[in-house]
């Protein structure tokens, strides 16, 4: 369960106008008083007393060990005392960090073919826990299909997005992957792809309703809830790619502006170069993750290989003990090749998806930040408008035309009024936007901590299996006489 | 790239050694290559010899050999007709650069799309590559002369002691050989063996199990070691990864402004360890596993073609007494056909008890290799993982308090 703390509720007020040069916002975030590690800069070691504390059978409520919704590797029997330790430590933050803690679980499973051919879909099953009263019962399920998903990423995107909010975008569609299935291939691409669906479906229903705006919108509660829900049709424009795409579009469209925006906020400034550095760097660390998946996998399939090509040279040794030990050595490397191959679903799950929900994440940032342009440069051309009216009415005082002169004036009436509103949206969008960047920033040093954490934990079981492994094959190969 | 080093490994003969064990142990002739200079892909081997046989001009010389040398060496040695019932040793390998020169290419035109500290970590990589190359080059070769001067008969031999004492260029020798045979014994042979082998009639049982043995492991040795090969290149391909995933988390970390800094600076200083382990691992399955099969697939080719000059024998032979029979129903030329017909019995019989010494000290030989490293590789694997599975959890710690 990741702890949600954060809301406009939670940050402090302050005077943002588009003129002043507001407070950093980072600042925000180190002062975090809920952040308990924030200001922990001494290195504790395992033996410390505060460790004691931490493992102590105190007064602490009972604890059931954390299976997280995207782990592949569980520690089913674990002995080892380090790892144990972790699991304490993240109760512990669980908890301490609690009071305001987000008690919400959904998960997709249980992926379904329904119909035949061309026509055939994957019907998921979406099941939400939870004890908020914002809904009728503890837990609930529904059935939906990818185009419910994309569906509800656009009415969501279309609310939201142009006044700033961070809507997270729906995972990729994409033609070979589902033709695949469509066409009954029952091999493991196929399987691989739809787990990787199913995965990348939950994670997207966890981000959006963790954002405490959308939780709320009725689309996404009819989404949650109800048993029936209209098809979501032309959703073709609603894809991530479809958003990048309208994002691209509208900075050509800023390069065009012939007002360039007078970028009084330094706040902005720094922000749009800071998520168009990450993006870049994002990217990279994505396709050295992905290539790092790939030779993973391949060297699972290597190591398989090998073993088969060991089994058959023990079996052809003539020597009793040297083929017993050949033998061995090909069992073991057949149960390492197991390892491998958990080790780059990790590798997979857990490192390169987040890599890459954060990519398309920072592409809907950038898009918000380029409604805010558009915001901009809507009030200014009302501005530009109201200047040019107002010229046309003095013009118009000399002459003798009041019929003329009323129109103009109820024009430069509507004109104020709209000025005003253009206005009010800027600085609306841009207090959104501040809150929406600080909570995202958050939620993703949070996110990465945590996958990293997890992450890890997959490289330390690894190397403990394949110590064990080792550990068992070396009297046989001692046994070689 | 033009790699000019001058590398004495004499600290590092154990690892190749222990592919074939015991050797350079008799005093009465001691060799090794304690150091090669390596200029443009081309080898030059110091071949340096101690020794107390009177055979010899000095008791301590060395002399400056290239490649080809070994190979004419070996090539006299399997066409001298007195050997035929040994077990040559394989002839070493010839040294191949390609794989990292090529890699060294691909990395110098994707310059431009790294980091400087990337870029540096893959061109030392490349460069401990070269360097591995080389040294297995230079043990492999080493091994070749030992298991010569360790065998009791070939040890004598008279090109070999030219081979270690000759002062002078041996090309002059190496294009007269050529001439002499002109290479197409060789090719005959390979061609010929399979079938020779496994279509004569076997009147010995030893030889019988032997020969269906053989045949049978080459190809499983064969295929073994080529899969042995791919696993060690994905490892070597992970360490690749770890180095670009290290650098552009170094480069997030530079950008961030957050608590994340410090997580993600451990998290790439973490993969930069890993990939050093990662290597390790590498570089030893690769030594222990795949130059041990490699090596001992080698051997069995030299074992099969003790079998074949056993086999072209044994036809010789029973052709011999073919021509006999003939030649008693013709009364013509009698003692010559008997004579013919003993001097390959004789062969025959030379080449077979010869032969099931060799083989059966191989067999010895192999069992004893197989374990010395099947024990080191286990030992080794456990240690990196030892060592790999304290990064992390080191690393979490900071993450957790930090």
């Amino acid at each position: 369960l990741l702890t949600d703390k954060s809301g406009p509720a939670s940050l402090p007020a302050e005077d943002i106008s588009a003129n002043s040069n507001g407070p950093k916002q980072d600042s925000l975030f180190d002062d975090d008083p809920e952040d308990l590690f924030a200001e922990a800069t001494e290195e504790v070691s395992l033996d410390s007393p505060e460790r004691e504390v931490l493992l102590s059978d105190g007064p602490s409520p009972a604890i059931t060990p954390i299976t997280p919704p995207t782990s592949v590797i569980t520690p089913k029997t674990c002995s080892d005392p380090f790892l144990l330790t972790l699991y304490s430590c993240f109760l512990k933050i669980e908890e301490e960090e609690g009071g305001d803690s987000f008690d919400m679980h959904i998960s997709v499973s249980d992926p379904e073919k329904v119909g035949d051919g061309m026509n055939a879909y994957m019907a998921y099953k979406v099941t939400t826990k939870t004890s908020m009263s914002l809904f009728k019962t503890d837990e609930f399920s529904v059935k939906r299909r990818f185009s419910d998903f994309l569906g509800l990423h656009s009415k969501l995107a279309s609310k939201y997005l142009h006044i700033g909010y961070i809507v997270p975008p729906a995972p990729e569609k994409s033609i070979v992957g589902m033709t695949k299935v469509k066409v009954g291939k029952e091999d493991q691409s196929s399987n691989e792809f739809v787990e990787k669906r199913r995965s990348a479906l939950e994670r997207y229903l966890m981000r959006t309703v963790k954002h405490p705006i959308l939780l709320k919108d009725p689309d996404v509660l009819q989404f949650l809830e109800s048993s029936e829900l209209p098809r979501a049709v032309s959703t073709q424009a609603l894809s991530s790619a479809g958003l990048l795409r309208m994002v691209n579009k509208a900075a050509d469209a800023v390069n065009k502006m012939t007002i360039k925006m007078n970028e009084s906020d330094a706040w902005f400034e720094e922000k749009q170069q800071h998520f168009e550095n990450l993006d870049v760097q994002l990217r990279k660390l994505h396709a050295s993750v992905e290539s790092l998946v790939c030779h993973r996998k391949e060297l699972s399939v290597n190591t398989a290989q090998f073993a088969k090509s060991a089994a058959m040279l023990g079996n052809s040794e003539d020597h009793t003990a040297l083929s017993r030990a050949l033998s061995q050595l090909a069992e073991v490397e057949e149960k390492i090749d197991q390892l491998h191959q958990d080790q780059a679903n990790a590798d997979f799950y857990l490192f390169s998806e987040l890599l890459g929900d954060y990519v398309r994440l920072i592409t809907a940032v950038k898009g918000v930040f380029d409604h805010r342009m558009k915001t901009w440069q809507k009030w200014q051309d009302s501005q530009l408008l109201l200047q040019k009216k107002r010229e046309a009415e003095a013009k118009l005082q000399f002459t003798n035309k009041p019929d003329k002169l009323q129109q103009a004036k109820d024009e430069i009436k509507e004109l104020e009024g709209k000025v005003q509103q253009g206005e009010r949206d800027f600085e609306q969008i841009s207090k959104t936007i501040r809150k929406e960047v600080s909570r995202f920033e958050k939620e993703r040093v949070k996110d990465f901590k945590m996958i990293i954490i997890k992450y890890l934990e997959s490289l330390v079981q690894t190397q403990q299996q394949l110590i064990k492994y080792w550990d068992a094959f070396l009297p046989e190969a001692k046994a070689i006489s | 790239y033009t790699f000019k080093s001058v590398v004495p490994h004499g600290n590092s003969r154990d690892t190749m050694r222990s592919v074939s064990v015991d050797l350079n142990h008799d005093a009465s002739l001691l060799i090794d290559i304690p150091d090669a200079l390596c200029e443009r892909d081309k080898v030059k081997f110091t071949v340096h010899t101690k020794t107390t046989l009177s055979s010899f001009q000095k008791p301590e010389f060395s002399v400056p050999r290239q490649h080809e040398d070994f190979i004419w060496l070996h090539d006299t040695l399997v066409e001298t007709e007195d050997y035929a019932g040994l077990i040559i040793p394989p002839a070493p390998p010839k040294p191949d650069f390609e794989s990292p020169r090529e890699k060294m290419h691909k990395l110098g035109e994707g310059e431009a799309t790294m980091t400087k500290d990337e870029y540096t970590k893959m061109k030392q990589e490349l460069e401990a590559e070269y360097l591995a190359v080389f040294k297995k080059t230079v043990q492999v070769h080493e091994v070749f002369l030992q298991r010569l001067s360790s065998h009791p008969t070939l040890s004598k031999d008279r090109n070999f002691q030219i081979f270690l004492e000759y002062d002078q260029d041996l090309s002059v020798r190496r294009k007269n050989a050529k001439e002499m045979f002109g290479g197409f014994f060789k090719n005959m042979v390979k061609s010929a063996d399979e079938v020779l082998i496994s279509g004569i009639k076997e009147v010995d049982d030893f030889f019988e199990q032997e020969k269906t043995f053989l045949l049978d492991y080459y190809s499983k040795i064969k295929d073994s070691t080529a899969k042995a090969e791919k696993m060690t290149r994905a490892h070597k391909n992970i360490a690749d990864d770890y180095i670009h995933v290290s650098a552009t988390l170094n480069s997030l970390s530079a950008d961030d402004s957050t608590a994340n800094k410090k997580h993600l600076e451990k998290l790439a200083d973490l993969f930069e360890k890993l990939r050093k382990v990662e290597g390790r691992v590498a570089s030893d399955q690769e030594l222990k596993l795949t130059e041990l099969l490699r090596y001992y697939m080698r051997d069995i080719q030299a074992a099969k073609d003790l079998l074949y000059r056993r086999a072209r024998a044994l036809a010789d032979y029973e052709n011999s007494n073919k021509a006999l029979d003939k030649a008693r129903l013709k009364s013509k030329d009698i003692p010559q056909a008997e004579e013919h017909q003993q001097h390959c019995l004789q062969k025959f019989d030379k080449l077979s008890e010869s032969g099931k010494k060799e083989l059966t000290s191989f067999k010895g030989r192999r069992v004893v290799a197989f374990r010395k490293n099947l024990i080191e590789m286990a030992e080794l694997e456990i240690k990196h993982a030892k060592v790999s599975s304290t990064l992390q959890p080191t690393c979490v710690r900071l993450f957790v308090y930090s």
